[in-house]
């Protein structure tokens, strides 16, 4: 089961940008669109980060898809 | 993240310190009578002096392009990591092939010599190997 994230509509839904975000959480821009492109999926350190950092349940940002 | 790598960079400095004037020490050795060199050793510290601002350059650089974004973070030592152990299979299987080849061709000792700067490509190679990695994965 691959873990698939809304990061990118969340983030665009609040205007942040990329680079406030990496500044922000203290990552590279590189590694946020590696999330946002499920190239890459973060640490669980990362993920609480990101969900604090939102301020919405880790359930509308990360969840598991069903292989079909 | 930012003090480990400040750690790492001196910890790097005072190797290539020690390893310096170890090598100034062994020259002095091999002179015989007119052993430690200090112009040469002067030449190690001048040297690494200036290869130790390469990366603080980089560094203030990185910091006025991209503000307060690190250079590294946790996907960056992951692949690394990655790196590292590619790197470790590829030098065993290498070198593994390479002595058998020798060994096919009828060579029967190695000097020393050789495998100092054998082993200094090597070194070299995966730097640069680390380099390239980091730029293309990110």
């Amino acid at each position: 089961m691959a873990v698939v994230n809304r990061i990118r509509e969340i983030r665009l839904e609040k205007g942040i940008t990329q680079v406030k975000m990496a500044e922000d959480l203290q990552i590279t821009r590189q590694t946020i669109n590696a999330i946002e492109k499920h190239k890459y999926n973060p640490s669980l350190e990362l993920a609480l980060k990101i969900v604090k950092y939102f301020n919405v349940p880790i359930e509308d940002i990360f969840h598991l898809e069903d292989k079909r | 993240m930012k003090k480990q790598m400040v750690v790492a960079q001196v910890f790097i400095i005072l190797c290539i310190l020690v390893g310096g004037m170890l090598g100034v020490y062994l020259i002095g050795l091999n002179d015989g009578a007119e052993g430690f060199d200090y112009n040469l050793a002067l030449a190690v510290v001048v040297g690494t002096a200036v290869g130790a601002v390469v990366p603080i350059i980089l560094n203030k650089r990185h910091k006025k392009k991209n503000g307060n974004i690190p250079i590294a973070d946790e996907r960056t030592i992951l692949i690394m990591k990655r790196y590292s152990i590619a790197v470790l299979y590829i030098i065993l299987v290498g070198f593994g092939a390479l002595l058998l080849t020798l060994f096919a061709l009828g060579v029967e000792s190695i000097k020393v010599e050789l495998l100092i700067v054998g082993l200094m490509f090597t070194y070299i190679l995966i730097g640069i190997g680390a380099f390239i990695v980091k730029k293309v994965t990110s």
